[in-house]
């Protein structure tokens, strides 16, 4: 008994043995080339588990290796739920993957202390697009918006190398909308918009399938929602304030809100929220309780005409619908339509647009050359020519052809800002809130513009009024970090007189703070104007 | 099979009369097999290896690790460097550290640098603002005309125009208005005027009283020595004078001068150039209107206003401005670039 028990414990440590043994040989010798060199491993996390995305980055990632034998890349897609807190467990536990994709979760103290600033890199040309225009160009302006959508405007520094683009658009299933119309002609306008949803309930009500003219979700609804609205404040925007900016400024427009340039009773205002009744009518039942995946659904199953979402989408649609869709800018009223017509300037601009998909370098990697270099060649033009072609998604290296299916979603640079909309930055939490406990008074089968108006009016300038002192305090915060920081790049600029990046960092700091100053007193100055309104409103 | 004696001696407790144990005294010793030993001999061996890789590894790792001053002292520049990328809290312990250790000069830089991050290390209490309050009053006291002298000034003003509750603007006021008076030609000093100016520009009660404000303090203007404590002054002069409706000739001056002294970033120099165009065409100046709308069309290419201000030269009578571009071209990126300094 006591042999056997003896030949059991000796097998077992033996067995532990061989697998400790295995597992020290592992981390010793690794896997190894054929030239025997260690393989370096370069892990990569995203959370673009659209189609196409990840068959792209497994192109780009074979032809990386093709190029070098020694490397291998691995790719790490986490669902979108759980990336915030994913991001933050691998960042400060300490196994971060080489290369992460930077925009969400990740604040100014994760940028700064667990990514590498990539501004050295952004600097210089890259060595991937040599032999092409721009092999003596910094890597920098060889992207579509100069590289800002990896930079970090408050930490000075690029931290990210974006690789796509994005805009969103009206998709129309092509199939469906001949079977209805006869003709496969897109809505370029409002009208003709509105034209076709009136045809698809004709045809829905003819003996015809039931089909819903848009698919609507809490996700996509709102998209097309304020498009519309904003087209109805866009002449207005021009017209408020002193000499402006021509574009859309929180502060600006709710200074002119309490001086009564506009208001909820404002023909602007009304007319923007009519529209959005007016096209929430053209939605199922219930869109504001659906999920972004169930409007899908409606259009991918050919039960919706249409739907609303961004480019990102494109690649997953094509993949599931089975019939053609095209996709065209959101249409706007025309200048000529008899009621909306008189407060719109023109079609929007989408110029100004930041590339997307940026990816950051973390101090946690272990080889931070290769991953650096793979960066590059993700960067490259020829290897983002492979990434729209792959994925169909837009490009964000210039010069690169978008994929034909990528060409409706490029940018239109050509048109005009769009105006501003109802309550302003996401930021005023308690405004947005108190819109969206109404909400139903509006778009409602009972409900009517007349009714929401009624309704948030009481609370519409207190429920501001808390939001700016909200706004107030986040400025103030910002500005004493900032102060800090301008204190260090104050003594550093003096420190070292002969670098031109400490020089030009303290340069850059000095101006915004500046900035952030102004801002701060003109908030002082709004929430002023806000407690007399308040006052004068209680009275 | 031979045996390898390693008797294991029973626990001492056990020896004990009368104390309770789960082992037996009287038990057999226990031998252990030549195989296992030499087996448990290698395991702790191998295992031994993979901690000393790890080991390595990790120091591997401290090494590629950002500078966190725990190895040595660091010195001043690199926990200003630290703090320049939001490392607050590891700057301030190492400022504190270092001003402990070392005298005269670099003990002031310390010291400033501990009084300055304790204005925004979390938790933000009330005693952490005290204590920067009293190195900066430390700090002047001992010398309010040098360097970190004139820093701490200017930190004391902040803390009470900014970091502290309820403000005290008046009490910033006055600090501001003896930096201007000891430290022309220091660039982070000359920063006082733009902060005078917005603390008077906000306090005046009346249009004239505004007009009358923003005149005395663009006499500033003429004294400041850096070019960026003057853009500073003249951006929150124009900026500010237009915003609050004073008068417009003198806001356009000063709008003018701040352009002239060049802003580093778009998203600062673009809606200068519009709103000096813009204020030039309701004032009915359109050579001044045609001249920085043209500007800003030939510096950003793709802004999103490009195309709403290429209609208004088109209004105005310039078409050769060029075309909006129909894809997106490369614009001036905000990459920290040399800036010439005066």
């Amino acid at each position: 008994m006591e042999r056997i028990l003896n030949t059991i414990g000796l097998s077992l440590l033996a067995l532990c043995f061989v697998i400790s043994l295995s597992r020290i040989a592992m981390l010793n010798f690794g896997e190894r080339t054929e030239a025997g060199d260690k393989v370096i491993e370069i892990r990569m996390a995203h959370w673009q588990l659209e189609g196409g995305i990840r068959t792209a980055i497994d192109a780009m990632a074979k032809e990386y290796m093709k190029r070098h034998p020694g490397v291998r890349i691995t790719q790490i897609p986490i669902p979108e739920r759980i990336y915030r807190n994913w991001l933050i467990t691998q960042l400060v536990g300490g196994t971060a993957p080489d290369i992460i994709q930077v925009g969400m979760g990740s604040t100014d103290e994760h940028m700064a202390r667990f990514f590498v600033p990539l501004t050295d890199i952004a600097q210089k040309p890259n060595p991937y697009n040599k032999g092409n225009d721009f092999e003596n160009t910094p890597l920098r302006d060889t992207f579509f918006d100069g590289m800002l959508g990896g930079f970090n405007q408050n930490l000075l520094e690029y931290y990210g190398v974006p690789i796509s683009g994005h805009t969103t658009r009206l998709y129309v299933n092509l199939d469906l909308l001949e079977e209805i119309t006869g003709s496969k002609n897109l809505p370029k306008t409002y009208e003709e918009l509105l034209a076709l949803t009136k045809q698809v309930d004709d045809f829905s009500q003819n003996g015809g399938r039931q089909i819903i003219p848009i698919a609507g979700s809490r996700y996509n609804s709102p998209i097309l929602m304020n498009t519309l609205f904003i087209s109805q404040t866009q002449k207005k925007m021009l017209e408020l304030g002193p000499p402006g900016t021509l574009t859309e400024n929180a502060a600006r427009t709710t200074e002119a809100l309490f001086e009564g340039d506009w208001g909820l009773d404002s023909h602007e205002v009304r007319s923007g929220l009519g529209l959005m009744r007016e096209i929430a009518e053209e939605m199922q039942p219930g869109f504001m309780q659906v999920t972004r995946d169930d409007a899908s659904f409606y259009f991918v199953q050919g039960r919706a005409l249409m739907i609303v979402t961004g480019s990102w989408d494109a690649t997953s649609i094509s993949q599931q619908a089975g019939f053609p869709f095209a996709a065209t800018q959101i249409p706007l009223p025309s200048k000529q339509h008899p009621h909306y017509g008189n407060n719109v300037v023109g079609i929007f601009t989408e110029a100004g647009g930041t590339a997307g998909m940026s990816l950051g370098l973390t101090r946690a990697s272990k080889h931070p050359e290769v991953a650096t270099d793979f960066l590059l060649f993700l960067a490259g033009r020829e290897t983002n020519q492979l990434f729209t072609n792959t994925s169909k998604w837009l490009p964000s290296v210039l010069g690169v052809e978008p994929d034909p299916q990528a060409k409706p979603f490029m940018m239109q640079a050509e048109g005009y800002n769009p105006g501003f909309p109802l309550v302003g930055p996401s930021g005023r939490a308690d405004t947005n809130r108190l819109i969206a406990n109404n909400f139903h008074l509006l778009v409602g089968p009972s409900g009517s513009v007349e009714q929401f108006v009624a309704a948030i009016r009481p609370n519409f300038i207190p429920y501001l009024l808390i939001d700016l002192e909200r706004e107030e305090r986040v400025i103030i915060q910002g500005i004493q970090r900032m102060d800090v920081q301008l204190a260090a790049l104050a003594e550093v600029a003096r420190s070292k007189p002969e670098d031109a990046m400490a020089q030009a960092k303290f340069d850059m700091i000095s101006a915004a703070t500046s900035a952030r100053d102004r801002t701060a007193y003109f908030q002082q100055h709004l929430i002023r104007k806000a407690k007399d309104r308040v006052q004068q409103d209680s009275k | 099979m031979p045996k390898l004696d390693l008797t294991l001696a029973p626990p001492l407790l056990d020896r004990r009369k009368g104390m309770a144990s789960t082992c037996r005294a009287d038990r057999k010793p226990f031998h252990i097999p030549t195989p296992w030993a030499a087996s448990l001999l290698l395991c702790a061996l191998f295992l031994g290896l993979g901690l000393g890789e790890k080991l390595h590894a990790q120091a591997k790792e401290t090494e590629n690790a950002p500078p966190n001053g725990s190895q040595s002292p660091a010195t001043s520049l690199e926990n200003w460097e630290m703090a320049t990328i939001f490392l607050f809290d590891e700057a301030h312990k190492n400022f504190a550290k270092a001003a402990g250790l070392s005298q005269g000069e670099e003990a002031r830089a310390s010291r400033l640098g501990e009084g300055v991050t304790l204005l925004t290390i979390q938790p933000r209490t009330l005693g952490n603002l005290a204590r920067s309050q009293s190195i900066f009053e430390e700090l002047i006291s001992q010398n309010p005309k040098d360097a970190t002298g004139l820093a701490a000034r200017m930190y004391l003003a902040r803390f009470y125009e900014l970091h502290v509750s309820p403000q005290a603007p008046e009490k910033a006021k006055e600090i501001y208005e003896g930096l201007l008076t000891d430290g022309l030609g220091d660039t982070l000093a000359e920063l006082a005027a733009s902060r005078l100016a917005l603390i008077d520009l906000y306090s005046a009660d009346s249009p004239e009283s505004l007009n009358d404000a923003a005149r005395k303090l663009a006499v500033h203007g003429t004294k400041l020595r850096t070019s960026i404590g003057r853009r500073a002054l003249y951006s929150n002069l124009g900026l500010t004078l237009n915003q609050l409706r004073g008068d417009k000739t003198l806001a356009m001056e000063y709008l003018i001068a701040a352009e002239a002294e060049g802003l580093p970033m778009q998203q600062l120099d673009a809606p200068l150039l519009i709103t000096i165009a813009a204020l030039a065409e309701e004032m009915g100046d359109m050579e001044t209107a045609k001249k920085y709308y043209s500007l800003f069309t030939s510096r950003y290419k793709r802004d999103t206003r490009r195309y709403s201000v290429l209609k208004k030269l088109e209004k105005l009578g310039v078409t050769d401005a060029g075309p909006a571009p129909t894809h997106p071209a490369p614009e001036t990126a905000p990459a920290p670039q040399a800036q010439p300094q005066s």
